[in-house]
């Protein structure tokens, strides 16, 4: 995929890279490659990431940053702060921040965009073929209703957490609801990245985010190697079998679960394929993704 | 000795929740209604919703009421439109914590049980289980302290002891934990519609309003996902367990603007030396919910026993 646009060359440094996606699409796979990129020291057996920043829905974050109880809050009066809250962080932070995002992208109600572009450097868009994303997303869940997955990723209306939940409600909009939000925001650079093409060449894939991101790695060709083959599916998977993952759900047996393309043919039925190319059809055909 | 830190007078209903702090006059503390300016003079820390300086604190919640709390002994409130429940709860939450702040006190985000005349707290990131734990233990027997907040008054730690008191006598609970501790609502805790966070209050209530903090538990989540025992609790000391009850400040940024960090991190030292401070790794699904709560009370009720 081309880039949507690139950071300006006077692009605050110190802004905020968002990493979003739809969830299941890479995201902690990106965040893993950029730590053995960036920040290979802070990686070992407990610790598979170490960049600075973390997911936006993050409720002690926000408490700690606004000093208000998000408990006590309704979600509508919480984005009303997320932006300044953004911003905030944006101040205060001693690094680069890199955060994950699996809201869409969505104004706060008050006119305001959730993710403002004067607090941020960039956004890494990182996008999977739906079918693999409903066996992902219903193994996230910890169960395998796909007709109930499917429901969720064709509603506009899809919202994860929020109210009693212990991170922030975040209204992804659907599968393609969210994709078309990101992509026709012009507020914040975007490099949008698919699985698939990471799967295929992920160091081609990582060379493109360390180019747009700027990163002084962008032309180790061996430090991206090793990155790379740090961040392996493999290697993941038998790390988190050897020191458990914190980012698992606990209803789900394993977070790296296949890392692999094509699961969704076999374990979607036809109906349940049908109704996500019929809701999703035209941003599926952007992407190159056939039924 | 004072059952409660300080005492107030206020022209709104507080409910139940702060009782025992009430005084028709004479207290230490005035709450009334009146104009609460948009910034402060000589600003010294600066946040999304909050302004603080030498002797003042400012808070503007979004789309409703602000609060201006001065000198440790005036807290002013405008309603922007805000019905009484809300102002209660927002005066009772974040304003209440700088208030403590500015009278020299040390909120802790905790909620807390009483067994033998001795606290045992919980406290944790939010969404940690802190008010679900004290219900289930309440439920369970043991009896209900304190929810969200636990005060210290750093002058009175002393050797072993650290004398505390209750911050909140109604808990907040969401309606699945309502369902899971068997705790009755006793009404919502906003006027919002459709926002299902209920107040409760236990039915094995401790009227007392302070006591002696003994333990301090930080509630966890995180071995279940290594493979590891889902229920562990283990002893932290020193440089440890002040990195973990660093982030069991009630709203450390206001404390860290009013009081100053060398004062705060102080006082959070001598409670680390003065009780037991431990971690709680459990799972958090539902039907572990018993089990999980039953070694809590297990080792609350063996508490001086065999331990601490």
């Amino acid at each position: 995929m081309a880039d949507l646009a690139s950071p300006p060359a006077d692009a605050a440094p110190d802004g905020i890279t968002w990493l979003a996606s739809f969830p299941k699409s890479g995201n902690t796979w990106t965040r893993i490659l950029l730590s053995n990129l960036i920040a290979p020291d802070g990686v070992d057996d407990e610790h598979f990431a170490s960049l600075s920043g973390s997911i936006s829905s993050n409720r002690a974050g926000f408490d700690t940053i606004t000093g208000l109880p998000s408990s006590d809050l309704t979600d509508d009066e919480i984005d009303l702060l997320r932006p300044a809250c953004y911003r905030e962080n944006a101040k205060l932070a001693q690094q680069r921040l890199f955060v994950k995002v699996h809201d869409g992208y969505h104004d706060n109600g008050n006119g305001d965009a959730i993710f403002p572009g004067d607090c941020s450097f960039g956004a890494i868009y990182l996008v999977r073929h739906p079918f693999d994303v409903a066996v992902s997303y219903a193994n996230h869940q910890g169960h395998d209703n796909f007709d109930k997955i499917v429901k969720q990723m064709n509603n506009l209306d899809h919202i994860m957490a929020g109210g009693s939940k212990n991170q922030l409600r975040q209204r992804t909009l659907g599968w393609s609801g969210h994709y078309l939000s990101w992509h026709r925001q012009d507020a914040i650079p975007m490099l949008t990245v698919r699985y698939e093409d990471m799967l295929a060449d992920t160091a081609a894939c990582l060379k493109r985010m360390a180019t747009f991101l700027r990163l002084p790695e962008k032309d180790d060709d061996a430090a991206i190697a090793h990155a790379v083959a740090e961040s392996q599916f493999e290697k993941l998977r038998a790390k988190e079998d050897r020191s458990g993952f914190r980012e698992r759900p606990e209803k789900t047996e394993r977070f790296f679960r296949a890392g692999r393309a094509g699961d969704g043919w076999e374990m979607l039925n036809n109906e349940q394929r049908e109704a996500l190319c019929n809701a999703n059809r035209d941003v599926m055909e952007e992407l190159g993704y056939t039924p | 000795m004072m059952d409660t830190p300080f005492t107030v007078s206020a022209d709104l209903d507080l409910g139940t929740r702060v009782g025992s702090y009430l005084r028709s006059d004479n207290a230490d503390v005035t709450i009334s209604e009146g104009e609460v300016p948009q910034t402060l003079e000589d600003v010294t820390d600066r946040g999304v919703s909050f302004e603080v300086n030498a002797t003042d604190f400012l808070l503007h919640l979004p789309a409703g009421a602000s609060f201006h709390v001065s000198g440790g002994k005036h807290i002013s409130y405008a309603r922007n439109g805000a019905s009484d429940r809300d102002v209660a709860l927002f005066l009772l939450g974040s304003a209440w914590g700088a208030l403590c702040y500015q009278r020299g006190l040390l909120p802790l985000h905790a909620s807390a049980v009483m067994h033998e005349g001795k606290v045992h707290a919980f406290t944790g990131q939010s969404g940690a289980g802190k008010s679900t734990l004290a219900a289930g233990l309440s439920v369970a027997g043991l009896d209900f302290f304190t929810d969200d907040v636990l005060i210290i008054d750093p002058a009175d730690i002393r050797g072993s002891t650290a004398r505390c008191f209750a911050g909140q006598k109604d808990m907040k609970l969401w309606e699945d934990a309502l369902q899971l501790t068997g705790v009755e609502s006793s009404g919502r805790v906003r006027d919002q519609p459709d926002f299902n966070k209920h107040f409760a209050l236990p039915a094995t209530t401790e009227e007392k309003g302070s006591g002696d903090l003994v333990s301090l538990t930080i509630l966890k989540n995180e071995n279940v996902r290594r493979d590891r025992d889902p229920i562990e609790i283990e002893k932290v000391r020193g440089a440890q367990a002040l990195k973990h009850l660093r982030e069991s400040i009630y709203r450390m940024r206001f404390g860290s603007a009013i009081m100053g960090r060398q004062k705060l991190f102080t006082a959070l030292g001598q409670l680390i030396a003065a009780v037991h401070v431990q971690t709680f790794d459990r799972s958090m699904l539902k039907p572990q919910f018993e089990n999980s709560s039953a070694a809590m009370r297990d080792w609350i009720k063996g508490y001086g026993k065999t331990d601490g």
